[in-house]
């Protein structure tokens, strides 16, 4: 094996010097292992037999370069590729140490410090003081980041996309190095916007949330109202201002990485937290300034679909009131978070939410009858209007 | 009925027949300001409304001016509001501090006489008898359109106040007020077009349009046909001159433009509001549902196919550009059945394999040239316009082009016989693909020796290309630049393969060997080698 090893990286050294002989005058500082040489052809991939997926393996050097993780070779996050073929390379794992160090601490740079946290969150894994079931349902990294192309802005108070070359003029000053500097304003202005759109954002978020056959497995129900609402519309129209998942979820004081359940104090969605989240006057999104506590009261994703239709059922007098209650046994949250004693399920309707929620869909569902039988009404009369007038005129009767 | 005054020649009353007005004012100054405002902000309210209700591609089509277009959405939707509101107040001080609106809201008002109508009138309908009703000034259609215009007026107004307001008021208040906000609107927007649309825009007699909003005006004929009581009683009071039967009525002889151009817009407009009565349906009764069930497809081929779409692609996470989607104009039956990740079963050289496919055909290592009687031209074909290019562009086997062996005849003249990649006999395949689950596994097997039945033993391997003595195919002369043709035979790629042959996987590159070590590796391990 030891013999394999040295031959291999002989032979990467060997590549590495074949492929600089003959690469334009500029080398990428990732690419010194010379991986483009086979990664650079978009068709390199192949249908996992197994699974029937894709896998790609070409990577863009263009985007690369760009990307939040440019700077970063391949190999300090691809571990083990010793061979070619890559048989036993290691699945990515992103909380390991990248060797960059990081400035403000002058150690090795790691995302193990946020994938902690982001383990101690509903969304994460488990830690040992509460497992999970389902757990190839949660997600990892990669399903909510891709490595980011950098998006700077050139100014802040419009968030144009660019490079204010004013300000870059004055890094360089005394920043000499052009390729750094330049570097290190993108660093910056990414992170001056949210990299996804609220539009990216939402569909995220849905695509998990939307499942119910996936929120039922964790005893919740799917989003199914976030559409229907003012604030999608306003989103899809393209409004900044407009909130998306995160901007009531992860608001400002929030991360979106500690997410927690809805009646754990630390959500931004708790009772206690509403008030402020609704009218989030530290964030720069102008929402409800003027909200009072009555405004922000009440359920905001009220309709998961077996919900509505229990309720509805239950208005119809189909369901009794044992039913219910086991309705609301089921949407526990027990099995996602520490349950203490001092938490409620969140799910649960107090008396006065029930009969809300009747009166929303009996008048709903009288509304739309009205609609029918009036619509209906007025094109049956029409029609025979209509027909009266034609049968008139074929008898040669004026009007 | 102060509003009905008469028209006299000289603005007097006059008792003469032939001195009489033939027409009455239905709708005064103020009547026709009215409807006007209520006209032109019940539209801008609808269109500015709805437009939260669109289908959301048709959102997504505005682009960047989504966010302008949004934002005044919400204004004008408000200043609408506000001006519906003011006409409506107006309204009541009309109706409360003038004659005429005094008289108006008086001929308003429901009486027995309009049940009778109405049974009178379905009557008629229904051949049962065979003139309608005579209608006094507002007839049932009419009154309960108003009505139904006050109720409706004060339902959408105050909701809407209540949703301007919303940080007063709690989430049950707000999520029943947008609710009747929306029905009210629906029913309202369907009335328009159902009730009040038909009446004074479609019905024949009135098409293309009453003119009755604009000038006021009715004609003594037209009053006798819809308002027969308020006719003969003006007649008999001897303040409207009785209709002349001669008097022709109507227009007759040739249409103008104007007219016809008019009467088109109708039948444009009528074809209109069917499709918004159509989407408002569709919004009513099947609204969109935002939450899914999970798609699980139902074959393993299935699952290969949906594997393939964009939607994964694009989560990748190193950002791969378009360039993956390999783009054929024409794909060849190879193509559609195999993919454009065709090879899967040699592990280590798999996605080398189908690196290749993204530049040239199947045929160029899967056809061999002693096993046809002509020879092969490596030709470069255009992927979308299939045409010969002679020189290639770009770079990382991205031309936009395909290298396909080009069979042409051993003569001097040296005749194209055909591109490989097309199909000898494409309708044998076709029907093939048309029939293969009704086929038996034999049958298949058979078919696709038959289709495959050109196809070289043992397919050209990397080493008979990339390298310098007697490649496989002469790469400079096939267009690539002489620096890249030296490359892959000598240096950075074929240099590579050799090394690795040498050092690392000796079977690598050539599947026969590397099956015989799997075998071998296999059978030491005592296992299975079927």
């Amino acid at each position: 094996m030891k013999n394999h090893l040295s031959r291999c990286v002989c032979l990467f050294l060997m590549i590495w010097m074949v492929s600089t002989l003959n690469a334009p005058s500029f080398i990428y500082a990732a690419d010194e292992e010379a991986c483009s040489v086979c990664h650079k052809y978009p068709g390199l991939g192949r249908i996992d037999t197994q699974t029937g997926k894709s896998r790609l393996f070409y990577v863009s050097e263009d985007i690369y370069i760009n990307s939040v993780h440019g700077k970063v070779l391949c190999r300090n996050c691809h571990l083990n590729l010793d061979v070619i073929p890559h048989t036993d390379a290691k699945k990515v794992d992103c909380s390991t140490k990248c060797h960059l160090k990081e400035p403000s601490t002058d150690k090795e740079f790691s995302h193990g410090g946020i994938y902690a946290e982001f383990n101690t969150s509903i969304h994460g894994l488990y830690t040992p003081e509460m497992t999970k079931k389902c757990t190839e349902d949660l997600p990892q990294c990669t399903d909510c980041h891709v490595n980011a192309v950098y998006q700077p802005v050139s100014d802040l108070t419009t968030m144009q996309a660019g490079i204010s070359q004013d300000a870059l003029r004055r890094c360089l000053g005394c920043h000499e190095n052009k390729e750094w500097t330049n570097r290190f304003y993108q660093h910056f202005a990414h992170r001056m916007h949210r990299s996804k759109t609220a539009v990216q954002t939402v569909k995220l978020c849905l695509d998990c949330h939307k499942d119910e056959k996936k929120m039922a497995r964790h005893g919740l129900t799917a989003t199914s109202n976030y559409k229907d609402t003012f604030h999608w519309k306003g989103v899809l129209y393209g409004d900044p201002n407009m909130p998306d998942c995160l901007s009531c979820h992860a608001p400002v004081g929030f991360t979106v990485h500690s997410m927690k359940t809805g009646s754990n104090p630390g959500s931004a969605v708790h009772k206690q937290n509403l008030q402020a989240t609704c009218s989030n006057l530290n964030g720069t999104q102008v929402c409800h300034p003027k909200a009072t506590e009555q405004f922000a009261t009440g359920k905001i994703h009220p309709t998961g679909s077996g919900f509505e239709k229990k309720v509805s059922a239950y208005v119809e007098g189909e369901a009794t009131l044992n039913e219910m209650d086991s309705l609301k046994q089921e949407r526990r949250f027990r099995d996602l978070s520490a349950v203490t004693s001092e938490d409620v399920d969140i799910t649960k309707l107090d008396e006065q939410q029930i009969f809300q929620r009747k009166v929303y869909i009996i008048v709903k569902y009288v509304y739309t009858l009205l609609i029918t039988v009036v619509i209906g009404g007025m094109m049956a009369h029409q029609m025979l209007d209509f027909i009266r007038i034609l049968i008139n005129k074929s008898k040669g009767k004026l009007h | 009925m102060d509003s009905d005054k008469i028209i006299g020649k000289d603005g007097e009353m006059m008792h003469n027949n032939d001195n009489l007005p033939k027409e009455i004012v239905r709708l005064n100054g103020p009547e026709r300001l009215q409807h006007l405002i209520t006209f032109v902000t019940f539209f801008i309210l609808v269109i500015t409304g709805y437009m939260l209700k669109m289908p959301e591609a048709w959102i997504l089509k505005l682009g960047s001016y989504g966010t302008t277009i949004f934002e005044y959405r919400g204004l004008v939707h408000r200043i609408a509001g506000v001006i519906m509101i003011i006409g409506g107040l107006d309204h009541v001080r009309y109706c409360i501090f003038t004659k005429a609106g005094r008289s108006f809201i008086f001929a308003m008002i429901p009486t027995l006489k309009d049940v009778t109508d109405i049974i009178g009138n379905m009557a008629y309908y229904f051949g049962q008898r065979p003139e309608p009703p005579e209608f006094e000034r507002f007839d049932y259609r009419e009154k309960a359109e108003y009505l139904a215009l006050v109720a409706g007026t004060i339902i959408i107004s105050v909701t809407g106040i209540f949703l301007w307001s919303e940080v007063y008021w709690s989430k049950f208040v707000l999520d029943l007020s947008i609710m009747i906000h929306g029905m009210e609107a629906c029913l309202a927007t369907m009335a328009i077009i159902v009730w009040h649309f038909y009446q004074v825009h479609f019905k024949p007699g009135q098409f293309p349009m009453s003119r009755v909003w604009i000038d006021g005006k009715m004609s003594n004929h037209h009053l006798k046909i819809e308002h027969g009581a308020m006719y003969n009683r003006l007649v008999a009071e001897g303040k409207l001159a009785p209709v002349d039967e001669h008097d022709h009525h109507g227009h007759h002889g040739p249409k103008s433009v104007k007219q016809v151009f008019v009467e088109f817009m109708t039948y444009c407009s009528i074809l209109f509001f069917m499709g918004v009565m159509f989407l408002l349906g569709k919004l009513l009764y099947f609204p969109p549902t935002y939450s899914a069930k999970a798609k699980t497809p139902s074959t393993g081929f299935d699952r290969l196919i949906h594997s393939g779409d964009t939607a994964k692609y694009t989560r990748h996470f190193h950002n791969v550009d378009d360039t993956v989607n390999l783009k054929l104009a024409n794909p060849q039956f190879c193509v559609t059945c195999h993919g454009t990740l065709p090879h899967s079963k040699a592990p280590d050289i798999r996605s080398f394999l189908n690196m290749h496919s993204y530049f040239m055909a199947c045929e160029v290592c899967h056809d061999r040239e002693e096993n046809f009687s002509g020879k092969f031209n490596y030709v470069w074909f255009d992927n979308m316009t299939d045409e010969k290019i002679d020189k290639i562009e770009g770079s990382n086997g991205v031309y936009g082009a395909r290298l396909i062996p080009v069979l042409v005849s051993d003569s001097n003249n040296g005749n194209e016989i055909r591109r490989m990649d097309e199909a000898e006999d494409p309708n044998f395949i076709k029907s093939y693909i048309a029939q293969k689950d009704i086929l038996t596994p034999e049958e298949q097997g058979k078919a696709k020796v038959i289709i495959h039945k050109n196809m070289a033993k043992k397919p050209v391997q990397c080493t008979e290309c990339h390298n310098s003595k007697q490649p496989y195919i002469d790469l400079a002369r096939v267009g690539y630049p002489p620096k890249r043709a030296e490359s892959l035979y000598r240096t950075e790629v074929a240099d590579m393969i050799n090394r690795y042959m040498q050092f690392y996987l000796p079977t690598m590159f050539d599947p026969d060997l590397m099956r015989k070590q799997k075998m071998n590796e296999l059978k030491m391990e005592n296992r299975s080698t079927d």
